[in-house]
């Protein structure tokens, strides 16, 4: 009799144990005018306002206003989303409704983890689309047929000098081959009296951010790591030219020692406090480094093409291709409030939202917005006229995340660990070509 | 009688048991389950035997990592009882403000670890770090802390002592306090020197302290993550990259989680080893396996 009770006690305390997570089924209820977006807080603050150089409407509290929803804005970090989309794509209801992420990164095995934007401009077009929009980032966004996100922002990547240090120096203006761009940057690196140091040139150093630095320095011999078509051209001279030509920035000191961890606020920041004579950042800064109050290099900062080597000129370029990168919205698929989360992308894509939006500092993914901000915008300019030759970095595939680290980590071991360049870039060469065969 | 109360003592435990059971074993049955598939979030797992094991164990980078991990953990665990027995010894002898000065010593384990490596980061920046500030001072060159393979496992090596000590020097520090005055002064009545006291009194009866910290201590070292992380990222290259971080990769930046979760048992294996064979030499040395 004790004992059957004792058994009883038991299975009662397991299932209280245990009920929670049943009926809670591990996701709480959610509010229904709730909608919970996943991004960068500098993508929220293009639709706020708020931290911004030249702070214009408040677009999301007037979205907010005429849907009559509340927008819960969850801050990660780039490389998390990639993280995040991997962890709630495949669940089949979450508490997240919209997610950011970067470009080309899309791949057949994540398409499911978003709703197709197909079924929602159906019903509810969205002004100019998709004639106004660009179309190779729509194609990148598009697997078998599925539209998985809505572009947001994007733009490309540009070198920016200090006017006032290139003068100083005796340079006579931005470097046009890549034999100049180090030359120039050798001779724009030194010290101020009061001890403090100006690099030659600044640029992005962390594996992340290798992946689309690469690129670029390479495109200025016309080379690509990883072409869209998935040709391996890792182990190929303009990519050797590039990585040494950092060896020996590195070693001489035009690069900043701590190279290898600098990200992209580091960057701005370093150019901004005058400590880099040239960086290679957005070309969409110019508000940040001519307007900003914090900016100590206010009107003199001036926006060039990345070079190319003189060979490659023709009458219609002499300039190399950069890199485009895009920013997009996307609906999860277990999201609760899809129709909500569609009114979100449907009105950050209304022509009149989106320039507000480009008022508040985002590089526009619409072609009439970035044609009416040239006029008074340089980096657009230069964006404008990249455009018809530029790709994204690297083509989407499942294995990206390896991908990007192979080529970084080959970068840091030959420019910082000091292994041969050929054999250290043959080696991981294969290693891609055999992960992308498999 | 004996056999009720056991019944009672069961049923009163076995909701924490469930719970445990549900967090700690299932979570861990399912990693050794995708250890021998091939899996990918959004896919359905594909059995492949003992592939995972076999090529993870022939990568170059997990024997890196393992070199990494064994020389992070020897050089913490050395260099962490030492600052440890350091701080006993001097606090022990100190009259005033003991207390006060304690607290100081064990500060950095109130500090959270991701919070801690911010300020770290700040120290190390060879431009603008006070360390490197302080050197300059001293009329040396500036340091690249980050920026090169030996220097950067320095750093995190640092970081991590500084982070791990007071735990240890909770545990050396109560034991000293803990050795019977009598047992010195007697030591010092037969003759004995300070150092001598030290050596055949103080030190045997802190030992079995000592030994489970240096367990604890190893296990914490084994999993590490967070710090080196934050810090370096395993970089520059894989310079600092241990088994915890290689296995963050694997798992979240390439999402094998197949791989990653072999990764995952090697890792739970060797650390389930080490400490078994530390914990059996403490009972052994307590006397209480005899």
């Amino acid at each position: 009799m004790v004992r059957r009770r004792m058994v009883l006690t038991v299975i009662v305390l397991a299932v209280l144990a245990a009920g929670p997570a049943v009926y809670g089924g591990g996701v709480a209820p959610s509010e229904p005018q709730t909608l919970r977006v996943m991004g960068g807080t500098f993508l929220k603050n293009i639709l706020t306002g708020e931290n911004v150089v030249n702070p214009g409407r408040n677009v999301l509290a007037e979205f907010e206003e005429e849907f009559g929803v509340t927008v819960e804005w969850v801050d990660w970090a780039h490389g998390d989303i990639a993280e995040a989309i991997n962890r709630l794509g495949p669940l089949p209801r979450t508490e997240e409704d919209l997610i950011f992420f970067l470009g080309p990164h899309p791949s057949e095995r994540v398409a499911p983890f978003f709703a197709d934007l197909n079924d929602f401009l159906g019903s509810d077009p969205i002004e100019g689309f998709p004639d106004d929009f660009s179309e190779g980032i729509l194609d990148t966004l598009t697997v078998d047929g599925k539209l998985l996100g809505m572009p947001y922002r994007s733009g490309t990547f540009a070198l920016w000098y200090n006017e006032e240090i290139f003068e100083e120096r005796g340079l006579p203006g931005p470097p046009k081959t890549p034999e100049e761009l180090y030359e120039y940057a050798k001779q724009a690196t030194f010290t101020r009296p009061n001890g403090e140091k100006v690099f030659g040139l600044v640029c992005r150093g962390t594996v992340w951010d290798l992946q689309e630095q690469l690129a670029m320095w390479a495109r200025m011999w016309n080379g690509d790591p990883l072409s869209l078509d998935f040709k391996v051209g890792l182990d190929t001279e303009p990519i050797a030219n590039a990585i040494e030509m950092w060896r020996n920035m590195y070693a001489e000191g035009i690069l900043p020692s701590d190279w290898t961890t600098l990200s992209g606020s580091e960057v701005i920041q370093l150019f901004k406090d005058g400590r880099a004579a040239m960086v290679v950042e957005g070309a969409n800064y110019n508000t940040v480094f001519n307007n900003s109050e914090d900016s100590q290099i206010r009107g003199s900062a001036r926006v060039a093409h990345m070079p190319l080597v003189e060979e490659l000129w023709t009458a219609d370029r002499d300039f190399s291709a950069s890199f485009a990168w895009f920013w997009n919205i996307g609906i999860l698929q277990g999201s609760q409030h899809k129709d909500l989360a569609w009114d979100l992308i449907s009105f950050t894509s209304r022509p009149e939202i989106m320039w507000q939006m480009v008022l508040n500092g985002n590089g526009p993914v619409r072609i009439s917005l970035l044609e009416r901000l040239v006029a008074d915008d340089p980096g657009a300019r230069i964006t404008a006229e990249q455009m018809p030759f530029t790709t994204p970095a690297l083509p989407p595939h499942d294995d990206i995340g390896e991908i990007i680290d192979i080529q970084g980590l080959a970068v840091h071991d030959i420019v910082v660990n000091g292994k041969p360049t050929d054999e250290t870039l043959s080696v991981s060469a294969d290693r891609i070509r055999s992960i992308l065969s498999e | 009688m004996s056999h009720k109360r056991n019944m009672t003592a069961i049923v009163l435990l076995s909701p924490t048991l469930i719970v445990l059971l549900a967090v700690i074993a299932v979570p861990t049955l399912w990693t050794l389950y995708l250890s021998f598939t091939e899996f990918s979030p959004g896919t359905t797992p594909r059995f492949v035997g003992l592939a995972n094991y076999t090529k993870v164990v022939a990568a170059p980078e997990f024997r890196n990592a393992v070199i990494n991990n064994v020389l992070l953990v020897i050089t913490v665990i050395f260099l962490q009882l030492a600052v440890a027995l350091l701080l006993s010894f001097l606090l022990y002898q100190r009259r005033r403000l003991k207390k006060l000065l304690v607290m100081i010593a064990i500060a950095p384990y109130a500090v959270a670890p991701v919070s801690s490596v911010v300020v770290w980061k700040y120290m190390f920046n060879p431009n603008y770090g006070i360390i490197n500030y302080g050197l300059t001072l001293l009329g040396f060159e500036p340091i690249m802390w980050l920026g090169t393979p030996a220097t950067a496992l320095i750093a995190v090596i640092v970081a991590l002592v500084w982070k791990g000590y007071p735990f240890q020097f909770l545990l050396t520090y109560s034991s000293l306090l803990s050795v019977p005055t009598e047992l010195i002064d007697a030591a010092g009545v037969d003759g004995a020197s300070r150092l001598q006291v030290t050596r055949y009194v103080t030190l045997p009866i802190m030992m079995p302290a000592i030994r489970v910290g240096l367990v604890f201590q190893t296990v914490f070292l084994l999993r590490a993550f967070d710090i080196p992380w934050t810090l370096t990222e395993g970089g520059p290259g894989r310079a600092t990259e241990i088994l915890s971080i290689y296995l963050y990769r694997t798992g979240y930046r390439y999402y094998r989680f197949g791989e990653a979760s072999a990764i995952a048992w090697i890792m739970l294996l060797v650390t389930f080893a080490i400490a078994a064979r530390m914990i059996w030499k403490v009972y052994r040395s307590s006397g209480v396996m005899n």
